[in-house]
């Protein structure tokens, strides 16, 4: 039987790769080849068909059908087929991953294999046949795979569109399996050559897990080993040192430090021992990732009784517990706890430095303190420091008042201060503000509205005339008081009447009026021109405010003239009375009128003297009003006295009478003097001789 | 009571039913019964009274005023008799004569008398009369509603004696009477100085004025000044009418 499937298998292949020997075929539709693979499809169908064991069932099709059939309904019996027997290798693989007898070995055909892209094509239905067979013996497991990873390597070719779609979820299953162990190993044999860390040059095939050329060195390095048969348990000093980052993942390490086994059982396994953090780039994960598969690795060799390399084992060791030292350096995880605002750089966290003892800080206690311990110090410390501060003295920003000369130079430029502006700031200037302006200017142009000042005028009213206006009748009114008040009603009545008069009406009686006169010019023989009528313009005696103010009349009472239209001011400004004048005011004021009579007087003669000089020729005769004018003023003074011709007078009787009286009269004024000299001596002397007594 | 209340309840549902608001309600009531006195009791008539004439005002009675007459006015009295009665007998309806005996001015009511205030008209205007304004002045009396007359003594605003008194009524007259007329012209007032008391007849305000004016010649101030004020005030008054 099995010899008839080789042979039927043999063929199948033959006739595959004749077909597929031509990639380029494949560009256009070749139903020639197609209908070849359905053939061959149908082949493998039936074979694996037959080998099925009962306690696994497919589906109900013992054969393929094909003859008439759509591409669609092929698929889809192949999919009864498959989803049947999915359960049935879900449990195997199961119990073939979690069976502790079974053991991997480390091939270098495996090795040799590549898996870097999923391709669910390659694990096609040989795959079905291989596990049903490897269900009946499970400790051929190995050699199962072996056989697995060759018909992978064979179907690989199989460029079959309908084929590769056949078996995906299968595939799947198998595939996660068989990659992941394949990949340990990989990882395993690359973290040999992490030895000589040197630059790795990116490929295009390049991976987070997997460098083209790590996995090219390591295989010289297999290649050199096998030709030595020599495993180095010492460390070669002159090995080339890695960089800066991978220092603490040097194997150089003396084994005695490493001989720490850290084991991590299966159980305690985490996220972070199977995969790469996140965010890490793939070149920079390269020791993580390593670090995370060799620790897995380490369980793996616990199983193997067969250590092919007690180096590995140790490197993997070391590289679990650097791994791990590492991957915290990497981390670094700090609490980012909030900071008081005094302190700079205390943080209330666990420094990892702290945790590894990496800096010693405290003398008294090297080793590791508890956190409370810690919190302890850092709370002392803070309060030390605050302390200091609370006594010290305090900077010049809190000690109220502030001068120039108190605090440093340029410090009030460093500062936000926030005062209140008692006067109002001035208007800053932006460009709103004088976009604004010119807004506004501008419409004022537009509509004509200037700021013109109107020349004021002193309205060129006297005073008398002022006074003219409001004229005091002091006499007896000719109107009784009934009359008055009659007279008063009828204006007031009156003003209406005037408001009704139509202007049109009075129009027409000024046109009829000339009227009529022509006519009357025209018809009458004496023509006697009708009497002009004066035009009379009622000026009402009011006061100006009635007049001129828009001002609601009860308002004010202010007139038209100012007080010093009035009465004219004095030059000295005040108006004096009677008991306030000083005795030069007295004085000012008698001069001032003095002046102006003078002035008047002279005016007067000088008219005299121009009407005298006018008649002067013509009469030398003075009329009556004259001569006693004249003898007025020769009398006023009382020098003169006219001699009346009465009886009294003797002077006037004759020549001699008239100069003896006046001798008289002199000698008599003479002696008058005299006597009065005398008498003031007399007096004096009388009140001497009284005093005396 | 409504009439609406009892029929529309005891009739049919189905229809709406206005309802009226209660307001609304007592206000008709009260309207309506307003409405319905003068017509439901024709007895009760509500009084309608003619209008009075002015001797039935008075009672049916003759009322009768008595008006003094000092002697200095009996002469310019009998000059001007004509002129005093003819405006009252004509006009007010009244009827007056001139007691020989007792030397005054009597005024009655008539039957014809329509006026009730005539009469106190007729007394006022004799009275001013009589005091010592001209009879077309007094007439004002007569003809307008709102003059008074006010009297006041020249000693009531300050005490003055001899010489002083003298040239405050010099003052107040001034020179040919010019202060006077100028007071009376510019204030729309009639003044009589008698002596020492001083009669004003005008309305209200103007003889408010007046006085003033009147007051402040006696207390001395010189009469450019007291011109000066009640130009101004009287120009304040005629602006407010």
């Amino acid at each position: 039987m099995a010899s008839g499937d080789g042979s039927t298998l043999e063929s199948c292949l033959q006739l595959l790769n004749s077909d597929t020997a031509h990639p380029e075929l494949f560009l256009s539709v070749q139903d020639a080849l197609a209908t070849d693979f359905r053939s061959l499809t149908k082949t493998l169908y039936d074979l694996h068909k037959a080998h099925e064991p009962a306690d696994c069932k497919g589906s109900p099709l013992e054969q393929l059908v094909i003859e008439n059939f759509d591409e669609e309904q092929i698929w889809q019996e192949l999919e009864l087929q498959n989803d049947a027997l999915l359960t049935h290798f879900e449990e195997a693989v199961e119990q073939a991953v979690t069976d502790d007898t079974i053991t991997f070995f480390k091939d270098t055909e495996e090795e040799e294999e590549e898996e870097e892209d999923v391709d669910n094509g390659e694990i096609a239905n040989s795959l079905e046949e291989e596990s049903a067979e490897e269900d009946e013996d499970e400790d051929d497991d190995d050699d199962d795979k072996d056989k697995e990873e060759e018909t992978k390597q064979r179907l690989k070719p199989s460029a079959g569109n309908e084929d590769d779609d056949f078996s995906g979820e299968d595939s799947d299953l198998d595939f996660d399996v068989d990659k992941f162990e394949e990949k340990n190993k990989q990882k395993q044999s690359t973290a040999k050559l992490s030895k000589s860390r040197s630059h790795r040059t990116p490929s295009e095939v390049d991976d987070r897990f997997f460098k083209l050329s790590e996995m090219e060195a390591f295989l010289d390095d297999m290649d050199k080993r096998e030709g030595n048969e020599n495993v180095e348990e010492d460390i070669d000093y002159f090995q080339n040192l890695p960089s800066d980052d991978d220092e603490e993942l040097t194997f150089d390490k003396p084994v005695a430090l490493t001989k720490q086994k850290k084991k991590k059982s299966s159980r305690d396994m985490k996220y972070k021992d199977f995969f790469a953090p996140v965010d890490a780039k793939p070149e920079e994960m390269d020791p993580e990732s390593n670090d995370d598969y060799e620790g897995e690795e380490d369980d793996d060799n616990e199983l193997e009784e067969d250590e092919d390399d007690m180096n590995e084992e140790d490197f993997d060791m070391e590289e679990d517990d650097t791994g791990d030292g590492a991957r915290n350096a990497l981390r670094k995880v700090t609490f980012d706890l909030p900071d008081d605002d005094d302190d700079d750089d205390d943080s209330e966290g666990e420094d990892v430095e702290d945790i590894l003892g990496g800096k010693a800080k405290n003398v008294p206690k090297p080793e590791s303190k508890s956190s409370f311990e810690k919190r302890q110090e850092k709370m002392a410390k803070k309060i030390e420091e605050l302390e200091t501060a609370a006594l010290s003295e305090k900077p010049w920003q809190l000690t109220g008042e502030v001068s120039a000369q108190t605090r440093p130079e340029n410090s009030m430029l460093e500062e936000d201060i926030a005062f209140d502006q008692a006067s109002r700031m001035a208007p800053a200037i932006t460009e709103e503000t004088t976009l604004q302006l010119e807004e506004i200017i501008k419409q004022r142009i537009k509509d004509q509205v200037w700021d013109d000042v109107v020349r004021k005028e002193k309205p060129k009213e006297e005073v008398f005339e002022y006074k003219k206006r409001l004229t005091l009748d002091h006499e007896k009114s000719k109107l009784s008081l009934a009359e008055v008040y009659e007279q008063e009603y009828i204006k007031q009545t009156q003003e209406k009447k005037v408001e009704e008069e139509n202007p049109a009406h009075v129009e027409i009686q000024k046109l009829m009026d000339t009227l009529f006169l022509k006519l009357d010019a025209l018809s009458n023989f004496h023509f006697t021109p009708k009497p002009h009528v004066p035009e009379v313009k009622v000026v009402s005696n009011l006061p100006s405010i009635t007049m001129e103010e828009v001002a609601p009349v009860n308002a004010s009472d202010a007139t038209l003239l100012a007080p010093e239209e009035i009465k004219e001011k004095n030059k000295a400004g005040d108006v004096l009375g009677a008991t306030e004048k000083t005795t030069t005011d007295k004085k000012r004021e008698r001069r001032k009128k003095k002046k102006l009579k003078r002035l008047k007087i002279q005016e007067r003669e000088k008219r005299q003297k121009v009407k005298e000089a006018m008649k002067g020729g013509d009469e030398k005769k003075k009329s009556k009003a004259e001569v006693e004018q004249t003898l007025k003023k020769l009398t006023k003074g009382g020098k003169a006295k006219i001699l009346t011709n009465d009886g009294m007078d003797k002077a006037l009787r004759s020549s001699q009478a008239f100069f003896s009286q006046l001798q008289d009269q002199v000698k008599s004024q003479i002696k008058g003097s005299k006597n009065q000299t005398a008498k003031k001596k007399k007096q004096k002397e009388i009140s001497v001789s009284k005093l005396k007594l | 009571m409504e009439p609406l209340s009892d029929t529309d309840c005891a009739g049919s549902t189905h229809t709406f039913e206005e309802v009226k608001s209660k307001r609304s309600q007592k206000r008709k009531r009260a309207a309506a019964d307003a409405e319905m006195q003068p017509e439901e009791t024709a007895a009760a008539k509500r009084p309608q009274f003619p209008a009075l004439s002015g001797d039935q005002l008075a009672g049916g009675e003759v009322e009768m005023r008595r008006v003094p007459v000092p002697a200095h006015r009996y002469s310019p009295l009998k000059e001007n008799w004509m002129k005093i009665f003819t405006p009252i007998v004509e006009h007010l309806q009244l009827q007056v004569r001139f007691n020989l005996k007792t030397r005054n001015v009597e005024i009655k009511t008539c039957r014809e008398t329509s006026d009730i205030g005539a009469l106190t008209r007729a007394a006022d205007f004799v009275k001013a009369f009589v005091l010592g304004f001209q009879v077309e002045d007094a007439l004002a009396l007569i003809r307008l509603d709102e003059l008074f007359l006010e009297t006041f003594d020249i000693t009531d605003v300050k005490p003055l004696k001899g010489d002083h008194l003298s040239r405050a009524i010099g003052r107040i007259a001034g020179k040919g009477g010019k202060t006077k007329f100028t007071i009376e012209n510019v204030t729309k007032t009639r003044i009589v100085l008698a002596d020492t008391k001083v009669h004003i007849l005008g309305s209200f305000q103007n003889i408010k004025m007046a006085r003033t004016a009147i007051c402040n010649l006696i207390l001395g101030s010189p009469p450019s000044k007291v011109y000066g004020n009640i130009r101004a005030v009287a120009s304040r008054a005629a602006e407010r009418f």
